[in-house]
């Protein structure tokens, strides 16, 4: 084999010796040929002729000896390149056509494939990243949940199967002391964290195990990207301190670029200091993320299987915390990924159908000019190409047009990327780059060679088959030219409407629920308000009187603002998709069994922030100044709470209690209020919530940040300066977070469906613009090619009106059969969908039959503008050029 | 990357020609006239061989490494191109005979057979 290779390679390089030498040894052959027939009695002219005759063609030969290397496949490759080329270069509107399409088609496929291969394909930058898995809890009431601190440790400490279970915890924190106060993502994060990803510091040293202890030195390391933003990629910055929630720390070492744990940190802080401030409560889940790796060996059912072990021991021996629980191993990519897989998946199906009508469409162009190009094959032909040659002359040609096509692609791709994760926002987990590298330039590769022998294989063939006869003859008009051809251009349209009204489907019926989705009442009137979220240092507000002091000033400052007419504070606010559930008891019902547990939305306000919202206030009283700590403790419940526990009575006047069972040093909070139901998540049902007065709440659970809500008068936006001087007055430190309007809140929480929307929606237009070209290209071309039928017609008394309708029913033929299969094929695959669809199901009729309807419009209209030139044939014209 | 190529039909049964070309050559190195000339006489004229099949058949043996090439002198003292048969080659023309004396007998016996 490689003896052949090389020898090959050679015969390649040193072609013109070797047909020197073959052309000598086959005159020698004649020669010696026709020496023998001399010898056997004739003359030397006759002996020659006899001699060649008997050979048969010199050239023939050679051509035989040269195919019988390998080499030669590679010379006829670069023949029909180079022959396909100049063919492309002959017919620029054609070439210009096809590849426009191609690269729309390509570019598009590349771009959602970068995604793709960025988020679902490309393994976490850790070595052996599969082995590392998320180990979670799951509670009768959360299937999955971040264990709290107390089993995290018996995990880490029990189980054999992981090397060992790293922690961390994301929280905001803040820096001070370096121009304006920052807010930084910040992650506490196990001292073993890094060995475990098997990750080491790029400058100085990560968590040493003495650092990752309570009391132990203040410590901190910098991400790669904050180290360059904030202090201009300094190495000196190691070992200097910096201020981060009024706590001095030394900045230990820098991550390598890129460096994140499930989610990016500009900060990261030992872990142990912060775990000790936790409540000594298994059944506390805080959001820790334990991450391990499996030991070599060990199958992750095997560790799933000793978790369970382990899981069941803890529920044995802390009955009364960790009834019910279990544990989850997920592999953490699989885990991160899980969200969007489905989406991107559909995106990238999707995209992948528009290029399949792209192909369609440009298959439909290569027949039409098979025509044209009949006379060129049959010449060929008659100079003997055989039918495989001439095949594979066509599909170099096509595989050419898909080359060129994938390369305009790129460039394309490359610019729709930006505007592309624009639109993605942070629904997309941001795990490494994404953007086109080696795995996308060969996906493209890969796509632009199948995308070409898929075009251009059934033309080729077609062509190659032809007829030479009646094609070199001058009578060869298109009336006859191939019934198979007319067939298979039928064919690629009703599909291209089939796949058309498919994803028409898909995108109408994520529209559909996109607008359910918009016209959700959230339960409160979101516009012109404003929002701030303000978290205090607990270094300087570490008193709780501190804390509400600071809050009921900024109140207070902020009403008073001439633009602002009412405003509260919240923990937690509505429409973010987050919250907190903590669990609770009803006076005179304690729970029976420990399964009996009951959890509420727990929602700590401060008074006239249900006011601020325009909550409606169904029963009883909203909450007031007077409800604080030195008060009777109150709740006000909504409306779902109140009909959940207190079926066919009255809440008003029941008493209820922080803490799953009774306890007797806990107050007991009297009902005092029912309000309506505000949504939680747009796509889902509101969940049953109470709102604590924010002083007695703070005086349980302390609170160190605070969502500010103000309504305003005019547009939001103009009170910004406003508020922000109103913070900076009270404390020069205190960091604004995030200042949005209510309603851009709302927006960010569908912006995973906005974004699947917007592209199906894009796709799906294309998808239609395409197909109805492909319609028009067909009508128009056949048109063309029955011109005289037209003008016999005509002259034979047909009405022009009967002409037009004949060529408009040839297409809508086609139209309503693709319909037909569309429509079937869209029932089979909405399913998909069901997962992303608010309001609609998945076979939604008024969708089906819009789309369908919509679609044969547009298609009528594409048939009408060639059935009018139709129309107007003139018979005398059409029937003399015949 | 290898494509069908079509080619005329040959007058042996394919693959045979390649094992008459590498008998031929197991008695002495010859030239491509000689080697032609020496089946036809061989065989009593009942295989023409014609240079449409000979050459690409020495193309393909001297890929394979069945045969060597060599420019000697002729008897007539004429420049030729001679076909060797290497130690592979004769290997392979040794099995291949083995595999043809196997189907000739089968056949052979199927028609007595019948």
């Amino acid at each position: 084999m490689v003896q052949k290779f090389v020898r090959g390679v050679r015969a390649l390089f040193r072609r013109r010796q070797h047909d020197g030498e073959l052309d000598e040894e086959l005159r020698d052959f004649v020669e010696q040929k026709t020496a023998a027939k001399m010898n056997a009695g004739l003359s030397r002219t006759e002996a020659l002729r006899e001699a060649h005759r008997e050979m048969g063609s010199m050239e023939s030969v050679k051509e035989n000896v040269r195919a019988a290397g390998w080499e030669t496949t590679l010379e006829k490759l670069w023949q029909d390149v180079r022959y396909g080329v100049r063919m492309l270069h002959k017919n620029p509107g054609f070439t210009a056509v096809a590849v426009l399409t191609l690269a729309l088609g390509i570019g598009a496929n590349s771009a959602i494939f970068s995604v793709v291969n960025a988020v679902l394909l490309r393994p976490l930058p850790f070595r052996d990243s599969g082995r590392l898995c998320l180990v979670m809890e799951s509670l009768p009431s959360f299937p999955q949940l971040g264990p709290s601190y107390e089993n995290y440790q018996d995990f880490r400490d029990q189980s054999k199967s992981f090397e060992t279970i790293a922690a961390e915890h994301p929280q905001p924190v803040t820096m001070t002391g370096r121009g304006d106060p920052q807010r930084l993502a910040g992650q506490f994060v196990s001292a073993s964290m890094f060995p475990l990803l098997r990750v080491n510091a790029l400058e100085g040293h990560t968590f040493t195990e003495d650092e990752d202890r309570f009391g132990g030195p203040q410590v901190v390391l910098l991400s790669y990207g904050f180290w360059h933003r904030s202090f201009g990629g300094e190495r000196s910055i190691v070992g200097k301190n910096i201020t981060i929630d009024d706590v001095s720390y030394t900045v230990t070492g820098i991550l390598p670029p890129r460096f994140q744990i499930i989610s990016p940190a500009d900060v990261y802080l030992p872990f142990a200091p912060w775990a000790h401030a936790l409540p000594d409560d298994r059944n506390w889940h805080p959001g820790i993320n334990a991450i391990g790796r499996l030991r070599d060996g060990v199958t992750i059912d095997q560790a799933r299987a000793e978790m369970s072990t382990i899981a069941e021991r803890l529920v044995k021996q802390y009955p009364i915390y960790d009834t019910g629980m279990g544990v989850v191993v997920v592999g953490l990519q699989d885990r991160l990924v899980q969200n969007v897989r489905p989406a991107l998946l559909v995106l990238l199906g999707a995209v992948a159908l528009v290029l399949l009508i792209a192909c369609g469409n440009i298959a439909n162009l290569l027949l039409a000019r098979a025509a044209s190009r009949h006379k060129e094959i049959a010449v060929r032909a008659a100079l003997g190409a055989g039918h495989w040659r001439m095949v594979r002359q066509l599909l170099t040609e096509s595989v050419l047009l898909a080359l060129v096509g994938a390369a305009f692609g790129l460039l394309l791709a490359r610019l729709i990327m930006t505007p592309l994760l624009d639109l993605a926002g942070n629904t997309i987990p941001k795990m490494g780059n994404i953007g086109l590298d080696g795995g996308v330039l060969g996906f493209t590769l890969v796509v632009a060679l199948l995308a070409g022998i898929l075009f251009g294989l059934a033309p080729a063939l077609q062509m190659a088959k032809v007829d030479m006869r009646p094609a070199l003859s001058d009578a060869s008009r298109g009336s006859t030219a191939g019934a198979g051809r007319h067939r298979m251009r039928n064919i690629l349209v009703v599909t291209e409407v089939a796949l058309a009204i498919m994803l028409l489907v898909g995108a109408g019926l994520l529209i559909r629920s996109f607008s359910r989705l918009q016209d959700v009442q959230p339960g409160f009137q979101p516009s012109n308000l404003l929002v701030v979220d303000l978290p205090v240092s607990p270094k300087v507000y570490a008193q709780s009187a501190q804390r509400m002091g600071f809050f009921d000033q900024l109140l207070e400052r902020a009403r008073n603002l001439p633009g602002v007419t009412s405003a509260g504070g919240a923990l937690i606010l509505p429409v973010t998709g987050s919250g907190s559930a903590i669990h609770f008891n009803i006076q005179g019902r304690p729970p029976k069994t420990p399964h009996d547990y009951i959890l509420v939305g727990y929602r700590p306000v401060t008074p006239g922030y249900l006011q601020t919202l325009r909550v409606p206030l169904l029963q009883g009283r909203l909450l007031n100044d007077s409800d604080t700590e030195r008060n009777v403790y109150v709740v006000v419940v909504n409306e779902t709470m109140a009909k959940q526990y207190f079926p066919g009575q009255s809440a008003l006047g029941k008493h209820v209690q922080l803490g799953a069972l009774p306890e007797n040093q806990v107050p007991w909070m009297e009902i005092v209020g029912i309000v309506g139901d505000m949504k939680q998540s747009l796509a889902s049902e509101a969940p049953s919530e109470m709102y604590v007065p924010c002083r007695q709440a703070d005086s349980l659970i302390p609170i160190f940040t605070m969502s500010l809500v103000m309504r305003t008068a005019r547009d939001p936006d103009t009170e910004v300066p406003a508020l922000r001087s109103v913070v900076k007055d009270l404390n020069a430190n205190q960091p604004l977070v995030n200042i949005r309007t209510m309603q851009e809140n709302i927006a960010t929480s569908v912006s995973d469906s906005h974004f699947r929307t917007v592209l199906l929606g894009i796709f799906a237009a294309s998808a239609l613009l395409l197909s109805l070209i492909g319609l028009y290209g067909l009508i128009a071309y056949s048109v063309a090619e029955r011109t005289s039928e037209i003008g016999v017609r005509l002259a034979l008394g047909a009405q022009r009106d009967d002409i037009l309708r004949m060529v408009i029913g040839q297409g809508l033929k086609l139209v309503l059969i693709g319909v037909v299969v569309g429509l079937a094929g869209a029932l089979a695959l909405s399913r998909l969908l069901k997962q992303f669809l608010y309001g609609v199901v998945p076979n939604d009729p008024a969708t089906f039959v819009g789309v369908a309807l919509i679609l044969t419009a547009v298609a009528v209209v594409a048939c009408w503008i060639p059935a009018r030139r139709a129309m107007k044939v003139d018979p005398m014209v059409a029937l003399r050029y015949e | 990357m290898f494509f069908f190529m079509g080619g005329e039909p040959t007058e042996l049964v394919q693959g045979t020609l390649d094992m008459l070309i590498l008998k031929t050559l197991a008695l002495q190195p010859m030239h491509g006239y000689g080697i032609a000339m020496r089946i036809e006489q061989i065989s009593n004229g009942v295989f023409q061989v014609n240079p449409g099949s000979l050459f690409p058949a020495f193309r393909r043996l001297e890929r394979a490494g069945w045969l060597d090439t060599e420019w000697r002198a002729t008897e007539n003292n004429r420049r030729a191109k001679y076909y060797i048969l290497t130690e592979r080659g004769r290997r392979q023309l040794k099995s291949e005979t083995r595999e043809w004396s196997r189907q000739i007998a089968a056949i052979a016996r199927i028609l007595e057979a019948s």
